[in-house]
């Protein structure tokens, strides 16, 4: 279990983390997404105490970071790729760490076989590439069996085997009844391995719930309906939950029903030329919901930046990003 | 990497092996004699070190041979066993200087520090348990290179076999190592204050090389008040017999003239007082 309340992190007069509050439950692959830049790793290393608050608190279980008796049984944190020596092998590195609490070489090399390092382990972290570092951090967070797991961007860097790994692994030790906290820039990777979803954008939770939830709260359903007949059709489908917008004549969207349900509804009165689902992905929802917190927007795709307006200014979905 | 593909990603496969796992100042340490060793900077710079007070030895007691007759005191005197040690005095400090300050601006300048203080939240003990070992190793690579010093010496020289019974002689060569660790533990207090090897390095090497130097040559009033406090001519006091202390003492003017033990203590003091400093400074910024 890991609670923020007010938690607010100042460089100057930047402020990186704005007094969020959330609380991440254990048993859950908690994941938190943001853009680059919306505070995510500020967040996750005032966790553990490497960054101080500006205000607000965070605790672990409870208690401060700073106040546990044995952090590393407690708390795994994989904060980012390579916060390692580089002239130091990798068993060797994990092997100083695991000296800190009196966790012995047996463990050491639990996690070397665990994390796939076994064939690297005597090497020095120098030559590894990214996703070998990310190896080792993992390898690190899992060193004293902690109940609580941090990990930043675990999956940077990682090739296809390595992401289905760390998918596999946080999954399975939330199973255990652990509290995993994972953060991603990518909506794509943490709706595959998260339950809870912790959106924040430009240092404030923007949304936080089941993935499903937030999903489904920051998309509606929209579908465009080409028809010789659009005028009468956007008078039969009008109702409390819908909403039709003429795109041009013979040419509406329709926010709300199914596309099932139209097609239905125009089955044996109106003619179709094209009934297409423009929306309800998940990155369309990232989107949306980070839409007014990206940092460096870039000039070029307004319309990826600007989802909100897309009901009213013209189509969205897959066309739209070209 | 090949057993990436197997589903084994369970730590608690094994009954509970950290169960017992507790963060200690003794964990601590044994975490901090394992990083050290594990770096190859260190075989280097100790190797170095020892390499250099063996060669100037050699140098010293082989040109004893040409001009023995320049040089003070009796056969196996202090004064000719300082003469022996006293260019490796300076120079495997600074060679350990290196040794020291990597060991925690190393850990700045890779990002190993937000490993080390993520399993150490608390910080202090990292600093206290680094400066132990770094004491520690430097003290006995200097006490090996000053022993291996006045073998070398003794064998080509038998002039320059040390005589016990000079009252003198357990401080020189003592105090020889103890001078060069402490120098090296101000390298680490400011390795841990400034956090940047180049910065680390530059400061206390250019600070005993070269501005100490100039304020023992400058003849201006006030510095007279300066000089007895200078970290490194101070602590060298405690590794230079009497003798040629008042030989210098009457070169250079001071407003006081301290004792070899005295002096050693003004360098322990400013080693206290930076440490002091990053202390402060380690507790309260983000790393």
């Amino acid at each position: 279990m890991i609670e923020a309340h007010g938690l607010t992190k100042r460089y100057g007069s930047k402020t990186a983390v704005d007094g969020i509050d959330f609380t991440v439950r254990p048993g859950r692959v908690t994941g938190f997404l943001g853009p680059n830049g919306a505070g995510k790793s500020t967040t996750m290393r005032m966790i553990v105490g490497l960054d101080h608050p500006s205000a607000g608190t965070v605790t672990v279980q409870g208690r401060p970071y700073a106040s546990l008796r044995s952090p590393l049984t407690e708390v795994g944190a994989l904060l980012e790729a390579k916060a390692v020596h580089p002239g130091r092998s990798a068993r060797q590195h994990l092997r100083a760490m695991a000296a800190t609490h009196g966790i012995g070489d047996k463990r050491v090399d639990q996690v070397i076989e665990l994390a796939g390092l076994g064939a690297v382990a005597q090497k020095r972290v120098k030559g590894f590439s990214l996703g070998m570092g990310q190896r080792l951090g993992i390898a690190a967070a899992l060193l004293g069996d902690p109940h609580t797991l941090i990990l930043d961007e675990p999956v940077n860097g990682l090739d296809p085997e390595g992401v289905a790994w760390v998918r596999g692994l946080a999954k399975h030790l939330a199973s255990e009844g652990r509290t995993v906290f994972l953060s991603s820039h990518l909506m794509s990777e943490v709706a595959v391995t998260a339950d809870d979803l912790l959106v924040i954008g430009r240092g404030r939770i923007v949304a936080q719930g089941p993935v499903d939830e937030v999903v489904s709260r920051a998309t509606s359903t929209t579908v465009r309906v080409r028809s010789p007949h659009a005028t009468e059709l956007a008078a039969a489908l009008s109702g409390p939950d819908t909403v039709v917008d003429a795109i041009e004549p013979g040419l509406i969207e329709v926010h709300g029903p199914t596309a099932a349900a139209i097609g239905e509804l125009a089955a044996s009165r109106y003619v179709l030329h094209e009934l297409t689902p423009v929306s309800g992905s998940l990155e369309q929802a990232y989107m949306s919901l980070t839409a007014d917190s990206v940092e460096y927007r870039s000039g070029t795709d307004d319309a990826a930046s600007h989802p909100t307006d897309a009901g009213t200014a013209g189509p969205t979905g897959p066309e739209a990003a070209r | 990497m090949s057993t990436a593909t197997t589903p084994r990603t369970a730590p608690a496969d094994a009954p509970a092996p950290a169960s017992t796992a507790r963060l200690s100042v003794w964990h601590v340490l044994r975490s901090e004699w394992i990083k050290l060793w594990s770096l190859r900077s260190t075989f280097w710079t100790v190797g170095l070190t020892i390499a250099v007070l063996v060669l100037l030895a050699w140098a010293m007691a082989a040109s004893y041979n040409f001009a023995g007759n320049a040089y003070p005191g009796d056969d196996g005197s202090a004064s000719l066993v300082y003469f022996v040690l006293a260019p490796g005095q300076i120079f495997g400090a600074l060679v350990l200087v290196v040794l020291a300050a990597l060991t925690v601006t190393g850990e700045y300048g890779t990002g190993q520090v937000r490993s080390t203080f993520a399993a150490v939240p608390t910080r202090l003990p990292v600093l206290w348990a680094k400066g132990a070992v770094v004491a520690l190793v430097t003290f006995l690579t200097a006490s090996v290179g000053t022993g291996l010093s006045l073998l070398l010496a003794g064998l080509i020289t038998p002039a320059l076999q040390p005589d016990w019974s000079d009252p003198e002689m357990l401080r020189i060569v003592l105090g020889t190592p103890l001078y060069i660790a402490t120098v090296a533990l101000l390298g680490f207090a400011v390795g841990a204050l400034l956090r940047s090897t180049a910065a680390a390095i530059a400061t206390v090497i250019g600070f005993v090389l070269v501005i100490e130097s100039v304020l023992n040559l400058i003849s201006w009033k006030p510095l007279e008040y300066v000089r007895p406090f200078l970290p490194s001519s101070a602590g060298a006091r405690v590794a230079t017999p009497d003798e040629l202390l008042e030989m210098s003492d009457g070169m250079a003017t001071m407003a006081v003239n301290l004792s070899p033990w005295a002096g050693y203590a003004v360098l322990v003091g400013w080693v206290v007082v930076i440490v002091a400093a990053a202390a402060v400074r380690l507790r309260t910024r983000d790393v």
